[in-house]
Protein backbone atom coordinates (compact mmCIF):
# COMPACT_ATOMS: atom_id res chain seq x y z
CA UNK A 1 0.00 0.00 0.00
CA UNK A 2 2.77 2.37 0.87
CA UNK A 3 4.88 1.25 -2.04
CA UNK A 4 6.12 4.03 -4.19
CA UNK A 5 5.78 6.53 -1.39
CA UNK A 6 8.77 8.84 -1.35
CA UNK A 7 11.07 8.14 1.57
CA UNK A 8 13.98 10.16 2.87
CA UNK A 9 15.14 7.44 5.20
CA UNK A 10 15.36 3.67 4.97
CA UNK A 11 12.05 2.04 5.69
CA UNK A 12 11.86 -0.41 8.53
CA UNK A 13 11.33 -3.52 6.51
CA UNK A 14 10.90 -6.84 8.29
CA UNK A 15 14.49 -7.64 7.33
CA UNK A 16 15.82 -4.47 8.96
CA UNK A 17 13.68 -5.09 11.99
CA UNK A 18 15.08 -8.58 12.36
CA UNK A 19 18.59 -7.25 11.81
CA UNK A 20 18.12 -4.62 14.50
CA UNK A 21 16.66 -7.11 16.93
CA UNK A 22 19.66 -9.34 16.35
CA UNK A 23 22.04 -6.39 16.79
CA UNK A 24 20.34 -5.43 20.09
CA UNK A 25 20.42 -9.02 21.30
CA UNK A 26 24.12 -9.44 20.56
CA UNK A 27 25.05 -6.22 22.36
CA UNK A 28 22.86 -7.21 25.31
CA UNK A 29 24.40 -10.69 25.45
CA UNK A 30 27.95 -9.39 25.44
CA UNK A 31 27.38 -6.75 28.10
CA UNK A 32 25.28 -9.09 30.24
CA UNK A 33 28.06 -11.67 30.13
CA UNK A 34 30.49 -9.13 31.55
CA UNK A 35 28.19 -7.81 34.26
CA UNK A 36 28.66 -9.07 37.78
CA UNK A 37 25.81 -8.35 40.14
CA UNK A 38 27.08 -6.91 43.44
CA UNK A 39 26.51 -9.34 46.31
CA UNK A 40 23.27 -8.87 48.22
CA UNK A 41 21.54 -6.79 45.52
CA UNK A 42 17.89 -6.54 46.53
CA UNK A 43 14.71 -5.60 44.71
CA UNK A 44 14.67 -4.85 40.97
CA UNK A 45 16.89 -1.79 40.50
CA UNK A 46 17.17 -0.25 37.04
CA UNK A 47 19.98 1.92 35.68
CA UNK A 48 20.18 3.69 32.32
CA UNK A 49 23.44 4.45 30.54
CA UNK A 50 24.18 6.28 27.29
CA UNK A 51 27.02 4.78 25.33
CA UNK A 52 28.74 6.31 22.30
CA UNK A 53 30.75 4.04 20.07
CA UNK A 54 33.11 4.31 17.11
CA UNK A 55 32.12 2.66 13.84
CA UNK A 56 34.37 -0.28 14.82
CA UNK A 57 32.31 -0.83 17.97
CA UNK A 58 34.91 0.47 20.41
CA UNK A 59 33.34 2.41 23.26
CA UNK A 60 34.08 6.15 23.21
CA UNK A 61 32.12 7.22 26.27
CA UNK A 62 29.84 5.85 28.93
CA UNK A 63 27.43 8.19 30.70
CA UNK A 64 25.16 7.33 33.60
CA UNK A 65 21.74 8.82 32.78
CA UNK A 66 19.72 7.31 35.59
CA UNK A 67 21.35 5.76 38.62
CA UNK A 68 20.08 2.47 40.04
CA UNK A 69 20.44 4.02 43.48
CA UNK A 70 23.10 1.42 44.28
CA UNK A 71 26.56 2.91 43.62
CA UNK A 72 28.23 -0.51 43.54
CA UNK A 73 25.78 -1.61 40.83
CA UNK A 74 26.28 1.57 38.75
CA UNK A 75 30.05 0.94 38.96
CA UNK A 76 29.68 -2.72 38.02
CA UNK A 77 27.56 -1.80 34.98
CA UNK A 78 30.00 0.83 33.81
CA UNK A 79 32.84 -1.69 34.06
CA UNK A 80 30.77 -4.28 32.18
CA UNK A 81 30.15 -1.82 29.33
CA UNK A 82 33.82 -0.88 29.12
CA UNK A 83 34.84 -4.52 29.32
CA UNK A 84 32.53 -5.26 26.39
CA UNK A 85 34.39 -2.88 24.08
CA UNK A 86 34.47 -3.36 21.12
CA UNK A 87 30.74 -3.97 21.02
CA UNK A 88 29.29 -6.39 18.45
CA UNK A 89 28.57 -4.86 15.03
CA UNK A 90 25.30 -5.26 13.13
CA UNK A 91 24.99 -7.60 10.16
CA UNK A 92 24.45 -4.62 7.83
CA UNK A 93 26.30 -1.32 8.09
CA UNK A 94 23.16 0.78 7.84
CA UNK A 95 21.89 -0.71 11.10
CA UNK A 96 24.85 0.67 13.04
CA UNK A 97 24.04 3.30 15.70
CA UNK A 98 26.76 5.39 17.29
CA UNK A 99 24.55 6.17 20.28
CA UNK A 100 23.12 3.43 22.43
CA UNK A 101 20.78 3.73 25.36
CA UNK A 102 21.33 0.74 27.64
CA UNK A 103 18.77 -0.11 30.30
CA UNK A 104 19.87 -2.56 32.97
CA UNK A 105 17.72 -4.64 35.31
CA UNK A 106 20.23 -7.21 36.56
CA UNK A 107 17.86 -8.83 39.06
CA UNK A 108 15.34 -9.65 36.34
CA UNK A 109 15.58 -12.96 34.50
CA UNK A 110 16.82 -12.46 30.92
CA UNK B 1 -15.48 0.64 4.33
CA UNK B 2 -13.94 -2.55 5.67
CA UNK B 3 -11.18 -2.26 3.11
CA UNK B 4 -10.62 1.36 4.10
CA UNK B 5 -10.36 0.38 7.77
CA UNK B 6 -7.95 -2.40 6.94
CA UNK B 7 -5.67 -0.13 4.97
CA UNK B 8 -5.89 2.52 7.68
CA UNK B 9 -4.94 -0.07 10.25
CA UNK B 10 -2.05 -1.25 8.13
CA UNK B 11 -0.86 2.29 7.57
CA UNK B 12 -1.05 2.99 11.29
CA UNK B 13 0.80 -0.18 12.10
CA UNK B 14 3.54 0.71 9.66
CA UNK B 15 3.71 4.22 11.03
CA UNK B 16 4.02 2.97 14.60
CA UNK B 17 6.58 0.47 13.47
CA UNK B 18 8.65 3.17 11.82
CA UNK B 19 8.35 5.31 14.95
CA UNK B 20 9.38 2.42 17.15
CA UNK B 21 12.56 1.97 15.15
CA UNK B 22 13.91 5.44 14.50
CA UNK B 23 16.76 4.48 12.25
CA UNK B 24 19.03 7.44 12.79
CA UNK B 25 18.35 8.03 16.44
CA UNK B 26 19.92 6.11 19.28
CA UNK B 27 19.24 2.46 19.74
CA UNK B 28 17.68 1.44 23.02
CA UNK B 29 18.65 -1.92 24.49
CA UNK B 30 17.27 -3.63 27.57
CA UNK B 31 19.71 -5.79 29.48
CA UNK B 32 18.23 -8.01 32.14
CA UNK B 33 20.18 -10.49 34.26
CA UNK B 34 23.91 -10.55 34.82
CA UNK B 35 26.22 -13.22 33.45
CA UNK B 36 29.54 -12.71 35.20
CA UNK B 37 30.07 -14.46 38.51
CA UNK B 38 33.54 -13.38 39.52
CA UNK B 39 35.35 -10.08 39.47
CA UNK B 40 38.76 -10.46 37.78
CA UNK B 41 41.51 -8.81 39.82
CA UNK B 42 45.28 -8.79 39.65
CA UNK B 43 47.16 -8.90 42.95
CA UNK B 44 50.84 -8.81 42.03
CA UNK B 45 53.59 -8.90 44.66
CA UNK B 46 54.25 -5.75 46.64
CA UNK B 47 57.56 -4.08 46.02
CA UNK B 48 60.07 -5.39 48.63
CA UNK B 49 57.47 -7.80 49.99
CA UNK B 50 60.29 -10.30 50.63
CA UNK B 51 61.54 -8.01 53.41
CA UNK B 52 58.63 -9.30 55.50
CA UNK B 53 58.92 -12.71 57.18
CA UNK B 54 55.59 -13.82 55.62
CA UNK B 55 53.95 -12.96 52.35
CA UNK B 56 51.05 -10.55 52.44
CA UNK B 57 49.73 -10.91 48.92
CA UNK B 58 49.42 -14.73 49.23
CA UNK B 59 46.91 -14.16 52.03
CA UNK B 60 45.10 -11.37 50.13
CA UNK B 61 44.73 -13.64 47.10
CA UNK B 62 43.49 -16.55 49.22
CA UNK B 63 40.91 -14.34 50.98
CA UNK B 64 39.53 -12.95 47.72
CA UNK B 65 39.49 -16.35 46.04
CA UNK B 66 37.70 -17.98 48.98
CA UNK B 67 34.95 -15.35 48.94
CA UNK B 68 33.83 -16.74 45.59
CA UNK B 69 33.39 -13.23 44.20
CA UNK B 70 36.79 -12.74 42.60
CA UNK B 71 38.98 -14.51 40.10
CA UNK B 72 42.71 -13.86 40.14
CA UNK B 73 44.62 -12.86 37.05
CA UNK B 74 48.03 -14.50 37.33
CA UNK B 75 50.80 -11.92 37.45
CA UNK B 76 53.74 -14.29 38.03
CA UNK B 77 56.50 -12.72 40.11
CA UNK B 78 55.87 -9.18 38.96
CA UNK B 79 55.79 -6.47 41.62
CA UNK B 80 54.06 -3.16 40.87
CA UNK B 81 55.41 -0.39 43.12
CA UNK B 82 53.01 1.94 44.87
CA UNK B 83 54.73 5.08 43.54
CA UNK B 84 54.09 4.31 39.86
CA UNK B 85 50.89 4.29 37.83
CA UNK B 86 50.62 0.78 36.40
CA UNK B 87 50.02 0.01 32.74
CA UNK B 88 46.23 -0.10 33.11
CA UNK B 89 45.57 -0.81 29.46
CA UNK B 90 47.97 -3.75 29.45
CA UNK B 91 46.37 -5.11 32.62
CA UNK B 92 42.93 -4.71 31.10
CA UNK B 93 44.06 -6.69 28.07
CA UNK B 94 45.24 -9.44 30.41
CA UNK B 95 41.68 -9.59 31.74
CA UNK B 96 42.03 -7.73 35.03
CA UNK B 97 39.29 -5.23 35.91
CA UNK B 98 41.21 -4.03 38.95
CA UNK B 99 44.80 -4.17 40.11
CA UNK B 100 46.52 -3.66 43.43
CA UNK B 101 49.91 -1.98 43.54
CA UNK B 102 51.98 -1.49 46.63
CA UNK B 103 55.30 -1.20 48.38
CA UNK B 104 56.81 -2.38 51.64
CA UNK B 105 59.50 -0.23 53.23
CA UNK B 106 61.40 -1.49 56.30
CA UNK B 107 61.73 1.24 58.93
CA UNK B 108 64.64 1.81 61.31
CA UNK B 109 62.51 0.87 64.35
CA UNK B 110 61.88 -2.64 63.01
CA UNK B 111 58.40 -1.87 61.72
CA UNK B 112 57.41 -1.81 58.07
CA UNK B 113 55.63 0.90 56.14
CA UNK B 114 53.02 -0.62 53.82
CA UNK B 115 51.23 1.35 51.12
CA UNK B 116 48.80 -0.06 48.62
CA UNK B 117 46.67 1.46 45.86
CA UNK B 118 43.77 -0.02 43.99
CA UNK B 119 43.10 0.85 40.34
CA UNK B 120 40.12 0.26 38.11
CA UNK B 121 41.62 -0.74 34.78
CA UNK B 122 38.35 -0.31 32.87
CA UNK B 123 37.70 3.25 33.98
CA UNK B 124 41.43 3.96 34.14
CA UNK B 125 41.42 5.52 37.57
CA UNK B 126 42.53 4.98 41.13
CA UNK B 127 39.77 3.69 43.43
CA UNK B 128 41.51 4.05 46.76
CA UNK B 129 44.67 3.69 48.79
CA UNK B 130 45.69 2.72 52.29
CA UNK B 131 48.91 3.11 54.23
CA UNK B 132 49.92 1.61 57.55
CA UNK B 133 52.92 0.91 59.72
CA UNK B 134 53.06 -2.59 61.10
CA UNK B 135 55.24 -4.93 63.14
CA UNK B 136 56.38 -7.94 61.07
CA UNK B 137 54.14 -10.22 63.20
CA UNK B 138 51.08 -8.29 61.95
CA UNK B 139 51.50 -9.28 58.32
CA UNK B 140 48.56 -11.72 58.30
CA UNK B 141 46.26 -9.19 59.95
CA UNK B 142 47.49 -6.57 57.48
CA UNK B 143 46.77 -8.88 54.56
CA UNK B 144 43.21 -9.44 55.81
CA UNK B 145 42.79 -5.67 56.13
CA UNK B 146 43.97 -5.14 52.55
CA UNK B 147 41.60 -7.89 51.34
CA UNK B 148 38.74 -6.16 53.22
CA UNK B 149 39.68 -2.86 51.55
CA UNK B 150 39.59 -4.45 48.09
CA UNK B 151 36.34 -6.29 48.82
CA UNK B 152 34.60 -3.14 50.02
CA UNK B 153 35.87 -0.96 47.15
CA UNK B 154 34.79 -3.45 44.51
CA UNK B 155 31.52 -4.83 45.92
CA UNK B 156 30.22 -1.90 47.96
CA UNK B 157 29.90 -4.11 51.06
CA UNK B 158 32.24 -4.41 54.01
CA UNK B 159 34.58 -7.40 53.87
CA UNK B 160 34.80 -10.02 56.61
CA UNK B 161 38.38 -11.25 56.32
CA UNK B 162 39.53 -9.43 59.48
CA UNK B 163 36.90 -11.09 61.63
CA UNK B 164 37.44 -14.01 63.99
CA UNK B 165 35.56 -17.22 64.58
CA UNK B 166 35.09 -19.27 67.75
CA UNK B 167 34.48 -23.01 67.86
CA UNK B 168 34.95 -26.03 70.12
CA UNK B 169 37.51 -28.74 69.36
CA UNK B 170 37.08 -32.14 70.97
CA UNK B 171 40.04 -34.49 71.16
CA UNK B 172 39.51 -37.55 73.34
CA UNK B 173 38.00 -36.29 76.59
CA UNK B 174 39.47 -32.83 76.11
CA UNK B 175 37.35 -29.87 75.00
CA UNK B 176 38.98 -26.66 73.79
CA UNK B 177 37.24 -23.39 73.05
CA UNK B 178 39.33 -21.82 70.30
CA UNK B 179 39.32 -18.48 68.51
CA UNK B 180 40.87 -18.22 65.03
CA UNK B 181 41.02 -15.82 62.10
CA UNK B 182 38.06 -16.12 59.71
CA UNK B 183 40.21 -18.26 57.38
CA UNK B 184 40.78 -20.79 60.21
CA UNK B 185 44.41 -19.76 60.66
CA UNK B 186 46.10 -18.52 63.80
CA UNK B 187 44.00 -20.52 66.32
CA UNK B 188 44.26 -19.52 69.98
CA UNK B 189 42.84 -21.53 72.86
CA UNK B 190 40.56 -19.57 75.18
CA UNK B 191 39.48 -22.40 77.48
CA UNK B 192 40.35 -26.07 78.06
CA UNK B 193 38.03 -28.41 79.94
CA UNK B 194 37.45 -32.12 80.53
CA UNK B 195 33.72 -31.46 80.25
CA UNK B 196 31.77 -30.19 77.23
CA UNK B 197 31.77 -26.53 76.19
CA UNK B 198 28.88 -25.51 73.93
CA UNK B 199 27.06 -22.54 72.40
CA UNK B 200 29.79 -19.89 72.17
CA UNK B 201 28.28 -16.48 71.29
CA UNK B 202 30.23 -13.33 70.45
CA UNK B 203 29.41 -10.07 72.17
CA UNK B 204 29.06 -7.22 69.64
CA UNK B 205 32.32 -5.71 70.95
CA UNK B 206 34.27 -8.74 69.70
CA UNK B 207 36.03 -8.92 73.07
CA UNK B 208 33.70 -11.21 75.02
CA UNK B 209 32.34 -14.68 74.43
CA UNK B 210 29.37 -16.11 76.28
CA UNK B 211 29.16 -19.90 76.38
CA UNK B 212 27.90 -22.88 78.31
CA UNK B 213 30.49 -24.94 80.15
CA UNK B 214 29.86 -28.22 81.99
CA UNK B 215 33.13 -27.93 83.93
CA UNK B 216 31.19 -27.83 87.24
CA UNK B 217 29.31 -31.00 86.14
CA UNK B 218 26.24 -28.96 85.16
CA UNK B 219 25.53 -26.43 82.40
CA UNK B 220 26.45 -22.92 83.56
CA UNK B 221 26.65 -19.79 81.39
CA UNK B 222 29.86 -17.79 81.53
CA UNK B 223 31.01 -14.55 79.91
CA UNK B 224 34.69 -14.72 79.01
CA UNK B 225 36.71 -11.56 78.32
CA UNK B 226 39.19 -12.71 75.68
CA UNK B 227 41.99 -10.11 76.08
CA UNK B 228 42.35 -10.81 79.82
CA UNK B 229 40.97 -14.34 80.10
CA UNK B 230 38.71 -13.19 82.95
CA UNK B 231 35.43 -15.04 83.32
CA UNK B 232 32.17 -14.28 85.02
CA UNK B 233 29.25 -16.57 85.77
CA UNK B 234 26.14 -15.06 84.20
CA UNK B 235 23.58 -17.76 84.92
CA UNK B 236 23.96 -20.60 87.43
CA UNK B 237 20.45 -21.41 88.51
CA UNK B 238 19.00 -24.70 89.63
CA UNK B 239 18.66 -27.01 86.64
CA UNK B 240 20.02 -26.13 83.22
CA UNK B 241 21.45 -22.78 82.03
CA UNK B 242 21.92 -22.75 78.25
CA UNK B 243 21.84 -21.08 74.81
CA UNK B 244 23.14 -17.55 75.58
CA UNK B 245 22.43 -14.87 72.93
CA UNK B 246 23.67 -11.26 73.07
CA UNK B 247 21.49 -8.24 72.57
CA UNK B 248 22.78 -6.02 69.71
CA UNK B 249 23.93 -3.39 72.22
CA UNK B 250 25.92 -5.97 74.21
CA UNK B 251 24.15 -5.02 77.45
CA UNK B 252 21.96 -8.09 77.90
CA UNK B 253 21.73 -11.77 77.15
CA UNK B 254 18.78 -13.95 76.37
CA UNK B 255 19.29 -17.31 78.07
CA UNK B 256 17.35 -20.54 78.55
CA UNK B 257 16.74 -21.67 82.13
CA UNK B 258 14.83 -24.55 83.71
CA UNK B 259 14.73 -23.05 87.18
CA UNK B 260 10.94 -22.69 87.08
CA UNK B 261 10.10 -25.89 85.20
CA UNK B 262 10.61 -26.74 81.52
CA UNK B 263 13.04 -24.71 79.36
CA UNK B 264 11.96 -21.07 79.14
CA UNK B 265 13.61 -17.90 77.83
CA UNK B 266 14.85 -15.24 80.27
CA UNK B 267 16.66 -11.95 79.81
CA UNK B 268 19.63 -11.16 82.01
CA UNK B 269 22.12 -8.28 82.19
CA UNK B 270 25.61 -9.11 80.91
CA UNK B 271 26.90 -9.16 84.51
CA UNK B 272 24.31 -11.73 85.56
CA UNK B 273 22.00 -9.29 87.35
CA UNK B 274 18.34 -8.51 86.70
CA UNK B 275 17.13 -11.87 85.44
CA UNK B 276 13.52 -11.84 84.25
CA UNK B 277 11.35 -14.24 82.36
CA UNK B 278 10.51 -13.13 78.80
CA UNK B 279 7.22 -15.05 78.52
CA UNK B 280 5.38 -18.01 79.93
CA UNK B 281 4.95 -20.77 77.44
CA UNK B 282 3.05 -24.02 77.46
CA UNK B 283 5.97 -25.87 75.82
CA UNK B 284 9.75 -25.94 75.68
CA UNK B 285 11.26 -22.69 74.41
CA UNK B 286 14.96 -22.58 73.53
CA UNK B 287 17.69 -21.24 71.18
CA UNK B 288 16.88 -17.52 71.45
CA UNK B 289 18.46 -15.09 68.95
CA UNK B 290 18.07 -11.32 68.85
CA UNK B 291 17.12 -9.54 65.63
CA UNK B 292 19.74 -6.98 64.57
CA UNK B 293 17.41 -4.08 65.42
CA UNK B 294 16.88 -5.46 68.92
CA UNK B 295 13.08 -5.55 68.47
CA UNK B 296 12.53 -9.30 68.32
CA UNK B 297 13.74 -12.50 69.85
CA UNK B 298 13.52 -15.49 67.53
CA UNK B 299 13.42 -18.88 69.24
CA UNK B 300 12.58 -22.55 68.82
CA UNK B 301 9.51 -23.97 70.55
CA UNK B 302 7.45 -27.16 70.55
CA UNK B 303 4.34 -25.28 71.73
CA UNK B 304 2.52 -26.20 68.52
CA UNK B 305 3.53 -29.85 68.56
CA UNK B 306 6.74 -30.22 66.52
CA UNK B 307 9.79 -27.99 66.80
CA UNK B 308 9.21 -24.72 64.96
CA UNK B 309 10.61 -21.19 64.95
CA UNK B 310 8.67 -18.31 66.52
CA UNK B 311 9.42 -14.72 67.38
CA UNK B 312 8.33 -12.50 70.23
CA UNK B 313 8.88 -8.77 70.90
CA UNK B 314 11.88 -8.19 73.18
CA UNK B 315 9.47 -6.46 75.56
CA UNK B 316 7.45 -9.67 75.81
CA UNK B 317 3.95 -10.29 74.52
CA UNK B 318 2.49 -12.69 72.02
CA UNK B 319 4.74 -14.97 70.01
CA UNK B 320 4.18 -15.43 66.26
CA UNK B 321 5.09 -18.55 64.37
CA UNK B 322 7.72 -17.84 61.65
CA UNK B 323 8.40 -21.19 59.95
CA UNK B 324 5.34 -22.63 58.28
CA UNK B 325 6.74 -25.32 56.01
CA UNK B 326 8.17 -28.64 57.19
CA UNK B 327 7.79 -30.56 60.41
CA UNK B 328 11.04 -29.57 62.10
CA UNK B 329 12.75 -26.16 61.97
CA UNK B 330 15.24 -25.09 64.66
CA UNK B 331 18.16 -22.77 65.50
CA UNK B 332 16.94 -19.41 64.13
CA UNK B 333 19.66 -16.91 63.21
CA UNK B 334 18.43 -13.54 61.87
CA UNK B 335 20.66 -11.94 59.23
CA UNK B 336 22.56 -8.73 60.09
CA UNK B 337 20.34 -6.70 57.71
CA UNK B 338 17.16 -8.13 59.27
CA UNK B 339 15.79 -9.30 55.93
CA UNK B 340 16.32 -13.02 56.26
CA UNK B 341 16.50 -15.82 58.75
CA UNK B 342 18.89 -18.77 58.64
CA UNK B 343 17.87 -21.95 60.45
CA UNK B 344 18.21 -25.72 60.43
CA UNK B 345 15.46 -27.75 58.81
CA UNK B 346 14.93 -31.48 58.79
CA UNK B 347 13.76 -33.07 55.56
CA UNK B 348 13.94 -36.57 54.10
CA UNK B 349 17.70 -36.22 53.57
CA UNK B 350 18.62 -35.06 57.03
CA UNK B 351 19.37 -31.79 58.79
CA UNK B 352 20.23 -28.96 56.45
CA UNK B 353 20.73 -25.22 56.56
CA UNK B 354 17.95 -23.12 55.10
CA UNK B 355 17.43 -19.40 54.64
CA UNK B 356 14.09 -17.63 54.60
CA UNK B 357 13.41 -14.20 53.15
CA UNK B 358 11.27 -12.81 55.95
CA UNK B 359 9.11 -10.48 53.82
CA UNK B 360 8.02 -13.20 51.39
CA UNK B 361 8.55 -16.26 53.66
CA UNK B 362 10.35 -17.89 50.72
CA UNK B 363 12.74 -20.58 51.92
CA UNK B 364 15.86 -21.89 50.16
CA UNK B 365 17.85 -24.91 51.30
CA UNK B 366 21.53 -23.93 51.43
CA UNK B 367 23.40 -27.14 52.16
CA UNK B 368 23.16 -30.75 51.04
CA UNK B 369 24.79 -32.95 53.64
CA UNK B 370 22.87 -34.89 56.27
CA UNK B 371 23.81 -33.32 59.60
CA UNK B 372 24.37 -29.56 59.35
CA UNK B 373 23.86 -27.39 62.41
CA UNK B 374 24.82 -24.18 64.26
CA UNK B 375 24.52 -21.59 61.45
CA UNK B 376 26.27 -18.28 62.09
CA UNK B 377 26.25 -15.25 59.78
CA UNK B 378 29.37 -13.32 58.76
CA UNK B 379 28.94 -9.70 59.84
CA UNK B 380 28.16 -8.60 56.27
CA UNK B 381 25.48 -11.29 55.97
CA UNK B 382 26.93 -12.78 52.81
CA UNK B 383 28.41 -15.99 54.23
CA UNK B 384 27.23 -18.46 56.85
CA UNK B 385 29.54 -20.61 58.93
CA UNK B 386 28.10 -23.91 60.16
CA UNK B 387 28.99 -27.27 61.60
CA UNK B 388 28.77 -30.35 59.44
CA UNK B 389 29.80 -33.94 59.96
CA UNK B 390 32.02 -36.26 57.99
CA UNK B 391 32.46 -39.82 59.27
CA UNK B 392 31.16 -38.91 62.75
CA UNK B 393 33.74 -36.13 62.96
CA UNK B 394 32.60 -32.53 63.21
CA UNK B 395 33.95 -30.18 60.52
CA UNK B 396 33.32 -26.49 59.86
CA UNK B 397 31.97 -25.33 56.53
CA UNK B 398 30.74 -22.09 55.03
CA UNK B 399 28.12 -21.32 52.42
CA UNK B 400 27.09 -18.02 50.86
CA UNK B 401 23.60 -16.74 51.59
CA UNK B 402 22.86 -16.93 47.82
CA UNK B 403 24.10 -20.58 47.82
CA UNK B 404 26.65 -19.86 45.10
CA UNK B 405 29.78 -20.46 47.16
CA UNK B 406 30.40 -23.31 49.56
CA UNK B 407 33.61 -24.39 51.17
CA UNK B 408 35.12 -26.40 53.99
CA UNK B 409 37.21 -24.70 56.64
CA UNK B 410 40.23 -26.76 57.50
CA UNK B 411 40.73 -25.85 61.12
CA UNK B 412 42.69 -29.02 61.84
CA UNK B 413 42.23 -32.77 61.81
CA UNK B 414 40.02 -32.89 64.87
CA UNK B 415 36.39 -33.00 65.87
CA UNK B 416 35.25 -29.39 65.52
CA UNK B 417 31.76 -28.11 66.36
CA UNK B 418 29.76 -25.16 67.65
CA UNK B 419 31.11 -22.42 65.36
CA UNK B 420 30.30 -18.75 65.92
CA UNK B 421 31.33 -15.95 63.55
CA UNK B 422 32.57 -12.85 65.36
CA UNK B 423 31.71 -9.21 64.61
CA UNK B 424 33.71 -6.77 62.51
CA UNK B 425 36.72 -5.49 64.43
CA UNK B 426 36.21 -2.11 66.03
CA UNK B 427 38.45 0.49 64.43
Amino acid sequence: MMQGEPSTRPTATPATQAGLADYQARIAAKVRGNLMRPPGLEGNPEAVFMVRQHPDGSVVSVRLVRSSGVPALDDAIERAILRSSPLPLPAANELFRADLELKFRPNEQP
Amino acid sequence: MTQFLTSLRTALALLLWALAIPVHAQLSIEITGAGATRFPVAIPLLEREASLPRSITDVVRADLERSGLFSLVDMGLVALPEAAIPDLQGLRQRGADAVLTGSVTPLSDGRHDIRVRLFDTQKGLEIGAIAMRIAPAQSRATAHRIADFIYEKLTGQPGYFSTRIAYVVKSGQRYELQVADADGENPQTALVSREPIISPAWAPDGQRLAYVSFEAKKPIIYVHHLPTGQRQVVANFRGSNSAPAWSPDGQRLAVVLTKDGPSQIYLVNADGSGVRRLMTSSGIDTEPAWSADGQWIYFTSDRGGGAQIYRVPTSGGTAQRVTLEGSYNVTPRPSPDGRSLAFVTRNDRGFQLAIMELASRQTTILTDSVRDESPSFAPNGRMLLYASEIGNRGVLAAVSADRRVSQRLSVQAADVREPAWGPLPRP
